[in-house]
């Protein structure tokens, strides 16, 4: 008798263990007829607190539906999306992942919940829009984009006489120009430099009219590709040495502080996104800075740009999407989007507030605006096998820049490994 | 208390009591007794590491991405690394920090012992500051050395230009990426150091003055009766570098970081920061391919496991075993 009492109450526990442990997971329905539903953001910082605040502000404009906002990252929402319930209802990530991430079926279908929702898919940038389809379904919906532009120090190309470069022979002229090179051979400035190499030199192959990805498979040895670096490598790797550029670049401080090489005049002129109407007058108050249109090869190619996109998604395993749809519906309506793109200052998604007033307030932000109605918007990734080839365009950029192996060699290296994705 | 009863007391503590009728196997109860406080760490075991180790194994032979169920794929896993070149480089470099970075570490080690082993004043304060860099955390350390091994504005390359020396662009050139992860290794020998300085302590004084008596100097005490005094404990940390090389990680993770942190690239300048375990990392949660993931991490394993046993097998020429 007194064994099958300790059973029963080690049962008794294990069950109060587990009832303690259900309450914690992602959903509740209170007696109230409140779902409570979770957020799982990848916002840090002063993103994170925009994302509290529309958070506030959808929880106080309706009763029927809580949400809770939670701080995470990849590698935690990957292992919460492995699981056969999810500790999450909605969650953010980057466009390129969504076809990878849809094909695994980790991301639950929207269109019939956006069709409930009354969202008109019709009104968001066409190829971040693009991005969250896989075999036609959408996976995942953008809710802020983002877009490249020449930045420029206003004061010091000025100064210098040099205009502004719109292609890309007189970005390398600029360049040269607004350089200065001590009799050591030591670089003290640069007149164009990298915030991403990254993200620079995928531009520079799609402002030649190359192309680095299409449906066929991956394409980096695309001729105009490897000629738009190429001539890359000739005319700023050759030209200042790649090892005075690997020492200059050694000396730049964190991206987008104080000490950002671009906002304490090392580099005059970049190719980054909209966000530096934010950064800028906070790090370099005094810095006129401007924007213009990433130099081309040619009149045709004007209003080039590499877009990404911020997006919203449903785990597959989250069990109330009607309710985490609602919210992203939300989340998406024009007022809510405008409101969260002033205050992260980024790009909206939807084509019909790219002309709202409240984005005059953000100095130079108007060219990022514009760039979303070009027919050159660039995207790069959604397919299974992004992640390794960025991977290894990475690696191929880094070797050019290096000077260790000709641009040719680099790019068809990376083709090579390229042949071997997906198995 | 008597003397016969503080031995009886003694025997009492110190003699183990046979348990049960006959034989040296303990009883039933006390059996089930060990058993039952071994059953947790067996349950942990057995959850968190036997069955997902042998899971792995089984992983490594299928394609597997974390999301759907793992699909039987027999060597292909291991066919597409042997033909992988990243997973060669990756290789390459780890051997490069191993081969380099064991040596320098013992060698260091022991040198430092022996200075601390030095009756100086203030010795236990010395002693202190050498395990210092051990309490921090090696995230800490690694930006610490970032900025010291910046080309333009780090103190290294101050120094070694203000003494005349060349001064590499440690974190920008392919060929200073890996030292540069070795420095940073070789600033956390606190650990090793200690552990050698208390195997010096335990050499016995005699042996020294034996062999100073019979005319040996330093270096011969130190070749003839340190060295082969310590040779065990030396067998021991050799292993245990070696494989804390084997495995590296942290290391390498925050020295090839990119300035933006956008990079999904870990291999810093041309890849040659990209140690194996931090491709196995990119393998298995960038690309998630789990199954090739896996299967890096069972050829790490057997790596691991041939090379230990080399170690071993060599040991019997240089381990001194006391006569055993």
């Amino acid at each position: 008798m007194l064994k099958r009492r300790r059973v029963m109450a080690t049962l008794a526990a294990g069950a109060i263990a587990i009832g303690s442990l259900t309450a914690c997971s992602s959903t509740t329905q209170s007696s109230s007829g409140t779902t409570e539903i979770t957020f799982a953001y990848l916002w840090t910082a002063e993103g994170a607190k925009t994302i509290e605040s529309m958070i506030a502000k959808y929880n106080a404009s309706q009763s029927a539906i809580k949400v809770v906002g939670v701080p995470t990252d990849t590698t935690k929402q990957l292992a919460a999306m492995s699981a056969s319930k999810g500790t999450f209802d909605v969650s953010d990530e980057f466009g390129s992942d969504v076809k990878s991430w849809a094909e695994k079926g980790i991301l639950a279908p929207l269109d019939g919940l956006l069709a409930e929702q009354g969202v008109d898919t019709g009104d968001f940038v066409p190829a971040a829009m693009s991005q969250m389809k896989y075999e036609g379904a959408i996976y995942s919906m953008p809710v802020l984009v983002h877009n490249l532009q020449l930045i420029y120090n206003q004061d010091e190309l000025s100064s210098a006489d040099v205009r502004v470069p719109s292609t890309l022979s007189e970005l390398y002229d600029a360049n040269d120009a607004l350089s200065s090179v001590s009799k050591s051979g030591k670089i003290e400035r640069l007149g164009w430099g990298f915030s991403s190499e990254y993200e620079s030199m995928l531009l520079l192959g799609w402002a030649n009219g190359g192309e680095w990805d299409t449906d066929a498979g991956p394409t980096p040895t695309d001729p105009k590709v490897v000629e738009a670096l190429t001539q890359f490598q000739e005319r700023y790797v050759d030209k200042y040495g790649a090892d005075n550029l690997a020492t200059f670049r050694s000396g730049f401080g964190d991206y987008l502080s104080d000490k950002d090489p671009f906002y304490t005049g090392k580099l005059e002129m970049i190719l980054d996104g909209e966000w530096h109407a934010s950064t800028a007058p906070t790090h370099a108050p005094k810095l006129n800075w401007g924007v213009s249109g990433v130099p081309v090869a040619q009149s045709s190619l004007a209003g080039t740009t590499y877009m990404y996109s911020s997006t919203l998604f449903i785990p597959t395993n989250s069990t109330h999407q009607k309710e985490a749809a609602a919210f992203i519906a939300w989340m998406l309506q024009p007022t809510q989007m405008v409101e969260l793109s002033v205050a992260m200052v980024n790009l909206p998604s939807r084509l019909s507030v790219l002309d709202d007033s409240a984005f005059a307030e953000l100095k130079n932000f108007t060219p990022f605006l514009q760039a979303l109605n070009s027919d050159h918007l660039k995207t790069f990734g959604g397919k299974t096998y992004s992640a390794e080839y960025q991977a290894d365009l990475q690696a191929a950029f880094s070797e050019i820049l290096l000077g260790t192996k000709t641009a040719k060699q680099a790019l068809a290296d990376v083709a090579d490994r390229a042949a071997s994705y997906g198995k | 208390m008597s003397p016969t009863a503080l031995r009886a007391m003694a025997s009492d503590v110190v003699t183990p009591r046979r348990a049960g009728r006959t034989g040296s196997r303990p009883a039933r109860p006390a059996r089930r007794h060990g058993v039952a406080f071994a059953l947790p760490f067996l349950i942990g075991f057995a959850v968190f590491s036997a069955v997902p180790i042998g899971l792995t194994a089984y992983y490594s032979f299928t394609s597997f991405n974390l999301f759907q169920s793992p699909v039987w794929v027999g060597v292909d896993n291991y066919n597409a690394l042997a033909s992988d070149s990243r997973f060669w480089l990756s290789l390459g470099n780890t051997a490069y920090l191993t081969v380099i970075g064991v040596p320098l570490a013992i060698v260091l080690s022991l040198g430092g012992a022996l200075i601390l082993n030095l009756p100086v004043r203030g010795q236990p304060l010395y002693r202190a500051l050498v395990y210092v860099p051990v309490l921090v955390p090696v995230v800490v350390s690694g930006y610490l050395f970032r900025w010291i091994m910046n080309a333009e504005y780090g103190i290294l390359d101050q120094l070694l230009r203000a003494v005349g020396l060349p001064a590499p662009n440690w974190l920008e050139s392919p060929d200073w990426g890996k030292p540069a992860i070795i420095l940073l290794c070789l600033w956390g020998i606190g650990g090793t150091t200690l552990i050698y300085l208390a195997a010096l302590k335990d050499v016995p004084a005699e042996l020294y003055e034996a062999a100073a008596l019979d005319g040996a100097g330093a270096v011969r005490r130190f070749i003839y009766i340190t060295l082969p005094s310590i040779s065990q404990v030396t067998l021991f940390q050799v292993i245990v570098t070696m494989i804390s090389f084997l495995q590296i990680f942290t290391q390498p993770y925050i020295m090839a970081q990119d300035r933006s942190v956008t990079a999904s690239s870990y291999g810093g300048p041309a890849n040659s920061m990209l140690s194996y375990t931090v491709y196995l990392f990119q393998t298995g949660f960038t690309y998630l391919k789990m199954g090739r993931a896996s299967a890096m991490a069972w050829i790490l394993f057997l790596i691991t496991l041939a090379a230990t046993a080399l170690v071993l097998a060599s040991s019997r020429k240089w381990v001194h075993r006391d006569g055993r």
